[in-house]
């Protein structure tokens, strides 16, 4: 199987704080893999990294064959992005930003564009500083998935969204997922939604893979000691649908 | 290029919100203030030009402190600035689409407030005539205001603004940190104009202003193009800082290189020299140069036989001749010992024979160097050989302990008059002219009484006084010791250049005088009125004639070289040169290798005469030893195998 993503030894960090601390991971092609992590375990890192937003201290990244520092412009060509927050410029209005998103990726895919803001109703006409989260999350994965990238990087994409909406971005995901060969990796701390999507989880913390696998590997396995007590329990509630108090 | 102008439109729309504000906000306070100021006389004054200045300096403003700093806060968005360098080769096209917009604001905005002061001017019936001028060769020059030139400086920097904005977190603060980073660079350049005075003279620095907009744009675009890859402000900063070290390097080894010629001048490049003294038996001179016109003279000691010369301290270094002829007004002199101090204060003799340097003290109350022991004698007789000043039977007079002194028949030393501090004297013939806070004297050597009180310009021979009275500036007059006051008729429009001896004085008349009189040398003698006349050559220039001395050093007698002969320096307005008149034979002659057209940028300086046929002169800024008999020329400094050029 061809790997889309592949770390050996990363050490990564700001300032003196390393925060991912000699990290070993590979992310399979056209499968969805859910980052689980508890807040600051180094998830939106790991993503930066992977984006060539971030240089790494040590160690060897390659995604989608190439090395996101040097070969900065192909990750990025290849790569989508969805960040927790709307981060584009606040005076843009949708149209703004697909004019201005347009010319800089050689896969975008207009019509593709045009079909996912009609679905997902973003509105086209007001400024992304007058938009909800919700609507804003919903634009933000529209211009992600409207370049078509072989490898796409959610980063909490769910977190903060009212639960209609949160259904709705998902919808969206999962639709974008739905008959493409793409390459999904979610970082994400809500268990249940990594239980809809997911076809392998690795769980991050203190800078390191601890656990990666499918997710009936993943329940198999020995919870190990470092990670959130009882997640086991609520990935098996999630995927069987029971309410879980963890 | 097209993703440039997608960067271009992109900065005008995150800009233009509040670049509009400002500009309507600004241009509509400044017509509208200016219409209401109450019209002082300065702004009355040229209102026209006042009113632009302030329009265009709103106009450098808004580049400086608004369209700069935007062009990084703009990128910051939800919480950094990561939407940019997430996106496929961005940050290239963004730096770019920036620098565009940089450009064009820079060029549009100032215009454009430039075009709405032109216009409310015109709408006030003002005019702005005064801020240019032309000539007759059709040139216009324009003489904008200094708040304009300064305006223009701040445009220069506005690129450092981009720059050192990349540099913040969240860009804030850019305008303050680019404050501080000039601030910064001054302070190493002002340390450097602090040691070095008057090193801006001379030295092309303008130049350089050429760099720091560029210098600024190569900082910014790598800063933002470079350094936001993979990291954030800490890593443009680095890279920021590491190109503008690079980029400084150049401006700062040329200061740096200018700065060390300035405090280490090479003597074989001087630009300048001056030559203040030269040891008794003429081997050394002592002389102070620079490289560049300007620039300050440093010290040096300089071997004419070798050709050598030492560099004998820096700036703050002082040399003076004041321990051996402590009460002249002079800076130079042919003597052996110096007092030499620095800025720490540390007083010294220096003997410029051997190069020794031997620490002495200082009185601060009376402001005089304290010499004792082999060292204080070897002073004391080189200011009795070396005195200006004699009374009649050419005896000398000296400086000794505030007095001047003179040998008494007893053997002994008698005092003549107390010198007053502080003061000077200067030789007037047998006596000598006192030069005090508030007044001005001339006292009789030979009997220490006071002639003549708040004396311009008068001469004593013997116990006659010639003198100029007030508002007689041709005539010269004599008194006798008993009173009679007389004009001389034959010292009428004439020069008198000093004592030829005892009772003879030497007198010129000029040729560019009144009336044409034909220029006259001749000997007039007070006792009697008898007057020689001596010929005159006709192909000597002779509208201005002066006595010339080695160093500029006169004296009571008039200084006469080894073979006896006292010299001119004679000059016209087409050239000049020196002549050598013997008063035994009453020969005038011109002495050879020294006419010079009065168009040389330099003249011939007498520094000596080491023999009665040859002669040491400083010919601009060499010394050079002419033989008098047929007028060879030798270099003795700078010398040619000594010189580091080609």
């Amino acid at each position: 199987m061809n790997q889309a993503v592949s770390i050996r030894g990363l050490v990564a960090g700001f300032g003196r704080r390393r925060v991912l601390d000699g990290l070993d991971f590979e992310l399979a092609s056209g499968q969805v893999t859910v980052l689980l992590g508890q807040n600051g375990a180094g998830k939106s890192t790991l993503l930066r990294v992977l984006l060539g937003l971030l240089r790494p201290r040590a160690g060897v990244v390659q995604v989608l064959g190439a090395d996101p520092l040097r070969e900065h412009r192909t990750v990025l060509q290849r790569a989508g992005y969805v960040p927790d927050v709307p981060d584009c410029y606040p005076w843009m209005t949708a149209l703004d930003l697909f004019r201005f998103l347009a010319p800089q990726y050689a896969s975008w895919n207009a019509t593709s564009c045009r079909e996912l803001c009609d679905r997902l109703q973003v509105p086209l006409r007001t400024k992304v500083k007058s938009l909800s989260r919700g609507q804003g999350m919903k634009l933000m994965l529209v211009a992600a998935l409207a370049a078509e990238p072989e490898l796409l990087l959610l980063d909490e994409p769910f977190a903060g969204l009212d639960p209609l909406v949160k259904e709705e971005v998902l919808g969206g995901v999962l639709e974008a997922l739905r008959g493409a060969e793409r390459t999904v990796l979610c970082a994400t701390h809500e268990l249940d939604v990594a239980a809809r999507i997911a076809d392998r989880v690795a769980v991050l913390e203190r800078g390191r893979i601890v656990q990666h696998g499918t997710l009936a590997e993943v329940l198999g396995q020995p919870e190990p000691v470092q990670i959130p007590h009882g997640l086991h329990r609520v990935l098996a509630a999630s995927v069987s649908g029971a309410e879980v108090l963890v | 290029m097209n993703l440039a102008l997608v960067y271009l439109w992109k900065e005008w729309r995150a800009q233009r919100g509040i670049l509009i504000a400002y500009t309507l906000l600004i241009l509509a306070s400044l017509c509208i203030g200016l219409s209401i100021a109450p019209t002082h006389y300065w702004l009355e004054e040229d209102f026209g030009v006042h009113a632009l200045t302030w329009f265009l300096t709103a106009g450098v403003i808004g580049v400086v402190a608004f369209v700069a700093p935007g062009l990084v806060r703009s990128e910051f968005t939800a919480k950094d600035d990561l939407f940019v360098r997430r996106l496929p080769g961005a940050l290239r096209p963004a730096v770019t689409g920036k620098l565009l917009f940089l450009v064009l604001a820079a060029l549009l905005l100032p215009l454009l407030c430039l075009w709405v002061g032109e216009s409310f001017v015109t709408w006030r019936d003002g005019n702005w005539d005064r801020l240019f001028r032309w000539n007759w060769a059709g040139e216009v020059t324009l003489h904008w205001p200094q708040l304009v030139v300064a305006g223009g400086l701040a445009l220069l920097l506005a690129p450092w603004v981009w720059a050192i904005g990349t540099w913040l977190p969240k860009g804030r603060m850019a305008l303050g940190g680019t404050l501080l980073f000039v601030l910064v660079v001054a302070l190493l350049v002002a340390a450097v104009l602090r040691q070095s005075p008057r090193i801006e003279h001379g030295i092309a620095w303008q130049v350089w202003l050429w760099l720091v907009a560029p210098l600024g744009l190569l900082v910014a675009g790598v800063s933002f193009g470079i350094g936001r890859r993979g990291g954030g402000p800490l890593r443009s900063a680095r890279l920021g800082l590491c190109v503008t070290g690079l980029g400084l390097l150049p401006p700062g080894a040329w200061f740096a290189e200018r700065a060390w010629s300035y405090h280490h001048p090479d003597p074989q490049q001087f630009a300048d020299l001056r030559v203040t003294g030269l040891s008794p038996d003429g081997r050394y001179a002592l002389a102070s140069g620079n490289v560049l016109e300007n620039w300050s003279h440093l010290p040096f000691r300089i071997d004419l036989q070798t050709g050598a010369a030492e560099q004998l301290g820096g700036l703050h270094l002082s040399l003076t001749p004041n321990l051996v002829r402590p009460y002249e007004m002079t800076m130079s002199g042919t003597q052996r010992y110096w007092h030499h101090w620095d800025h720490q204060n540390t007083h010294t003799v220096f003997d410029l024979a051997t190069g020794a340097l031997t620490p002495i003290g200082f009185a601060r109350d009376t402001n005089t160097p304290e010499l004792s022991g082999p060292l204080g004698d070897a002073v004391a007789d080189e200011v009795r050989r070396t005195t200006p000043f004699r009374s009649p039977g050419n005896r000398p007079v000296w400086a000794a302990d505030g007095w001047l002194v003179t040998d008494d028949e007893a053997g002994g030393i008698r005092r003549v008059l107390e010198v007053p501090r502080p003061g000077s004297v200067r030789a007037a013939g047998h006596g000598v002219v006192l030069h005090g806070p508030s007044h001005q004297d001339l006292v009789d050597l030979a009997t220490g009484e006071t002639l003549a009180k708040q004396i311009g310009w008068g001469f004593l021979v013997r116990d006659v006084l010639l003198f100029r009275g007030a508002g007689t500036r041709n005539t010269v007059w004599q008194e006798q010791r008993a009173g009679t006051r007389q004009p001389v008729l034959a010292l009428r429009g004439a020069k008198v250049l000093g004592l030829l001896d005892d009772d003879r004085v030497l007198v010129v008349r000029e040729r560019a005088v009144r009336h044409a009189a034909p220029a006259r040398l001749f000997t007039y003698r007070p006792a009697d009125g008898e007057v020689v006349d001596f010929a005159v050559p006709t192909e000597l220039p002779f509208a201005s004639v002066q006595v010339e001395t080695p160093l500029a050093q006169y004296a009571a007698l008039l200084p006469r070289d080894p073979g006896g002969k006292v010299w001119l320096r004679c000059c016209d307005s087409d050239a000049e040169t020196f002549a050598r008149f013997d008063p035994a034979t009453g020969e005038l002659v011109m002495v050879p290798a020294t006419h010079l057209p009065r168009a040389q940028s330099w003249f011939y300086r007498l520094l000596a005469w080491p023999a009665a046929d040859r002669a040491v002169l400083q010919a601009g800024t060499r010394i050079v030893q002419v033989d008098l008999a047929n007028g060879a020329t030798e270099v003795l400094f700078p010398r040619a195998d000594r010189s580091k050029q080609p």
